[in-house]
C-alpha cells in the first residue's frame, strides 16, 4: 500500500478520513483523560432550573461565569419555568430589605423571639395562585445562585427557620438579589 | 482546565478547541436521576458525525422531533419532553410517548404508532421518528444547544410548534440550525487541520523512507524517529505532535484512511463520503454504507442497542478501551511495541503535563521524566490478558443462560457444555456482579436468545481483540521497557525543561 497508488479524488478522501478520525481520537483521548474536570453544559442548567430538588454546584456556578450563553440559557430557562418572578427591588432601594411584594405573593424576615440569631422566613401567597411553588431560588448580584426546598404550606403560608448569618438569609435581603419561586 | 464550554482556547494539538471538546465531556458528564443521561453509544456516534460534519440530516430529523415535542407539552416547550426520558434511551423514549398517547393535541396530521411519532405535513409529505432514534437525537439537540445557545434558537422552537407549519418551512429551518452549527465548527474544528497534519506525516516519511515508499516500511522505529524529529519551536507545525499518544493515533489513521480507501475501490460506497453520507446515519446499525472502521465498533454499539441492552455483557471501562482500538486492530497489531509505547508513556507524558500545570519543582520534575509511568509494558500484558479473559468469561456465562435455559424449557435450542466447560461457565455465570447476570435470568425463557446474540458478539470481538494481544506478546517486554525508559525520560526533558 503507497499513498502514490492514490488519485486525487482517491487522496482527498484518505485525508477527509483521517480529519474526521483523528478529531475523534483527540476529543475523545480528552473526555477519557483520568485528571480532567468535570464538565458542565446545558443539560445541568436545565436541571438545575427545572428540578427543584437540584441544587446549584461550585462547578456549575464557575461554568455559568465563564459561559455567555449557559448563563443566557439559565436566565431565560428561570424566567419561563418559574411559578413567580418577584420584581426587583426598587433602585431607590438600599441596605438590607426585610420584605418583598410580589403580585400575589411576599416575603418577609422576621426574627425568632425563642432564639436569638435566627429569623423566620414567611412566604404569603394569594388564592389566585393554582400552582403552589415548591422552592425559592436566589441570585445574588454576583451571579451565585442558592435554592431552598419549602416546608408544605399552611393556609397558603410557607414558612421555615434559618440562621440570621446564613447565605440564604443575607443574599434575600440584599437589595441586588433576585428572587424566583421554582414549581 | 476550565470548566466552561465557550472559552476560544485551542489545545496545542489536533485544532479541537476547548469549547468542542467540552461539549461533548459535559454530555458525557451529565448525570440523570439514575445514571449516566446519554448512553456512551449516542455519544460516540455524535462525535463521530461532529467529527466528519455529516449531521445535516439528524438535524433534519431532530426538527421533526422538535415539533412532536412542542405540540405534546402541555407548554408547548418541546425540551421538557427530551429531558422527561431519564435516561435517554428507546426504553426513556417509550414511557414519553406512552404518557402522551391520549394527549389531546393528536390529530390527524401528527399521531403516536406505538414506538414511532409519524408527522403529515399539510403540503403532504409525511415523516416518522422512531424512538430507538431518540437518544441519539437527544444527544444531538443537547450538542446544538451547547454550541449555538438556548437563547438563539428560541425562535426556530416557536416556528416549529407552529400547528399549520409546512413541510417546506420545517426543512428552512433544519438548514439554518445546520448552517449556525456548520458555522460553530468552523471557528472550533479548522477542517484544513487535517489535510495539514496528514501532509506533515507525509513530507517525513517521504524524507525518511525515501518518495514511493510503502506502508509496510513503515515501523515502529519509523514512529519514534517522528516523534523525535518534531520541532517544539513555537508556531511550528509539529505543535500538534507533542504528545506520543497523538503520534501513534495519528499513523494508525493515516495508514487506516489509505487502507479503507484501497478497499474501496471495488465497493461503491457512496454513503460514507459523499453528499448523501447523512444515509449512513439512519442506517448506522447494519446498514449499507458502514466504512471498514465503522465494522469494528458495530459489534460494540450492536451490545448496547436494543434489545442487547439488557444487559451489560461488558462493563463501562472496558467498553471505551475496545472502541478505542477495535476499528484499527490490523494498524495496532502490526505496530505493537508503539501501542505499548502509548498505552505506557502516554499515560506518562498525561503525568507530567499535569504536574506542570500544579507546578511542581525542577526535582520532581526530573524524577517525574525519568519515571513517568505507573506501568511498564508487562503491566499492560497483563491488563490485556485480563481484558481477554474477562470477555472469555461473561461469553461462557452468556451461553451457561442459553444451557440453562434450553435444558428447562426442553427447548432445541440448548447448547451443548461439557461436563468441565460447564462447570466453569457456571463458575464464570455466578462470578460476574453486572446487569443482567443474576440468578433471575435463569428461569426467563426470553432471556435465551439475547444471551446467545450476546455470546456471539463477545465472540467476535474477542477474536478481534486475541489479534492485538497476540502481537503486543510477541514484544520483549521487560527488555524494550527497560530500552525506552531513558529514550522517552530525554525527549520529555527536551519538550517540557523550559516549561518546569
Amino acid at each position: 500500500m503507497s499513498w502514490n497508488l492514490l488519485s486525487e479524488d482517491e487522496k482527498r478522501r484518505a485525508e477527509e478520513r483521517f480529519t474526521g478520525l483523528s478529531i475523534v481520537d483527540n476529543i475523545r483521548q480528552q473526555m477519557l483523560a483520568e485528571s480532567r474536570e468535570r464538565r458542565y453544559g446545558f443539560g445541568d442548567v436545565y436541571q438545575f432550573a427545572t428540578n427543584a430538588h437540584i441544587e446549584m454546584t461550585s462547578g456549575l456556578q464557575k461554568a455559568l461565569k465563564q459561559d455567555d450563553k449557559l448563563q443566557s440559557a439559565l436566565d431565560q430557562l428561570l424566567s419561563e419555568r418559574v411559578v413567580y418572578q418577584f420584581p426587583r427591588a426598587a433602585a431607590a432601594s438600599s441596605g438590607n430589605l426585610e420584605s418583598r411584594e410580589g403580585d400575589g405573593f411576599s416575603i418577609q424576615i422576621k426574627h425568632s423571639r425563642a432564639q436569638s440569631g435566627q429569623v423566620y422566613i414567611i412566604l404569603k401567597m394569594e388564592d389566585a395562585f393554582q400552582q403552589e411553588p415548591t422552592a425559592i431560588t436566589l441570585k445574588s448580584g454576583e451571579g451565585q445562585y442558592l435554592k431552598k426546598l419549602l416546608p408544605l404550606s399552611v393556609d397558603g403560608v410557607f414558612q421555615f427557620l434559618a440562621e440570621e448569618d446564613d447565605e440564604f438569609v443575607k443574599t434575600l435581603r440584599d437589595v441586588a438579589s433576585e428572587v424566583f419561586l421554582n414549581s | 482546565m476550565n470548566s466552561n464550554l465557550n472559552t476560544a482556547s485551542f489545545y496545542g494539538y489536533g485544532g479541537v478547541s476547548d469549547s468542542l471538546a467540552g461539549i461533548f465531556e459535559a454530555l458525557a458528564d451529565q448525570e440523570g436521576l439514575n445514571g449516566p443521561r446519554y448512553r456512551q453509544v449516542d455519544i460516540w456516534a455524535l462525535l463521530k458525525d461532529v467529527a466528519e460534519r455529516r449531521f445535516a440530516s439528524g438535524i433534519y430529523e431532530l426538527c421533526h422531533l422538535l415539533r412532536g415535542f412542542g405540540i405534546l407539552d402541555r407548554r408547548g416547550e418541546a425540551v421538557n419532553l427530551f429531558w422527561m426520558a431519564d435516561p435517554a434511551t428507546p426504553a426513556g423514549f417509550r414511557s414519553v410517548l406512552s404518557a402522551h398517547e391520549n394527549s389531546k393535541r393528536l390529530s390527524d396530521g401528527f399521531f403516536i404508532e406505538g414506538n414511532v411519532l409519524n408527522f403529515r405535513y399539510s403540503d403532504n409529505k409525511d415523516f416518522e421518528v422512531k424512538t430507538g432514534r431518540m437518544p441519539y437525537l437527544a444527544a444531538l439537540f443537547d450538542f446544538m444547544v451547547n454550541a449555538i445557545g438556548f437563547v438563539e434558537i428560541q425562535d426556530d422552537l416557536a416556528m416549529l410548534s407552529k400547528s399549520d407549519l409546512t413541510h417546506r418551512e420545517l426543512s428552512d429551518i433544519s438548514n439554518g440550525l445546520f448552517s449556525k452549527c456548520y458555522a460553530f465548527l468552523s471557528d472550533h474544528l479548522p477542517s484544513s487541520q487535517g489535510q495539514k497534519k496528514m501532509r506533515h506525516i507525509l513530507t517525513f516519511l517521504n524524507g525518511y523512507l525515501g518518495e514511493g515508499f510503502d506502508l509496510a516500511e513503515i515501523n515502529d522505529e519509523t514512529i519514534m524517529a517522528f516523534w523525535e524529529d518534531q520541532d517544539l519551536s513555537r508556531g511550528s507545525d509539529a505543535s500538534d505532535f507533542i504528545r506520543f499518544t497523538t503520534v501513534f493515533d495519528d499513523f494508525t489513521r493515516y495508514a487506516q484512511a489509505i487502507r479503507e480507501t484501497l478497499s474501496k475501490r471495488d465497493v461503491s460506497d457512496a454513503k460514507v463520503f459523499g453528499t448523501e453520507a447523512h444515509e449512513a446515519n439512519l442506517d448506522r446499525i447494519g446498514g449499507e454504507g458502514l466504512s471498514v472502521a465503522e465494522e469494528g465498533n458495530t459489534i460494540l454499539e450492536l451490545l448496547q442497542e436494543e434489545p442487547l441492552d439488557q444487559v451489560k455483557f461488558i462493563g463501562k471501562k472496558d467498553l471505551d478501551h475496545l472502541a478505542d482500538i477495535l476499528d484499527r486492530t490490523e494498524e495496532i497489531s502490526r505496530w505493537a511495541l508503539s501501542y505499548l509505547r502509548s498505552l505506557t508513556f502516554g499515560q506518562g507524558q498525561a503525568r507530567i503535563s499535569q504536574g506542570l500545570r500544579n507546578k511542581l519543582n525542577a526535582d520532581r520534575f526530573q524524577a517525574l521524566c525519568e519515571d513517568s509511568s505507573k506501568t511498564n509494558y508487562e503491566d499492560q500484558l497483563t491488563i490485556g490478558q485480563k481484558l481477554s479473559d474477562g470477555l472469555r468469561n461473561t461469553q461462557l456465562a452468556s451461553l451457561y443462560v442459553v444451557n440453562n435455559i434450553g435444558a428447562k424449557e426442553n427447548s432445541d435450542k440448548t447448547i451443548e457444555l461439557d461436563f468441565e466447560l460447564l462447570g466453569k461457565a457456571r463458575k464464570a455465570f455466578h462470578n460476574i456482579n453486572r446487569q443482567g447476570f443474576q440468578d433471575s435470568v435463569l428461569d426467563d425463557p426470553t432471556m435465551a436468545d439475547l444471551f446467545e446474540q450476546g455470546a456471539d458478539c463477545l465472540d467476535l470481538i474477542n477474536r478481534k481483540y486475541d489479534r492485538v494481544l497476540k502481537a503486543i506478546q510477541q514484544v520483549d517486554a521487560s527488555v524494550c521497557y527497560d530500552e525506552d525508559k531513558p529514550r522517552f525520560a530525554t525527549r520529555f526533558y527536551r519538550i517540557y525543561g523550559g516549561h518546569a
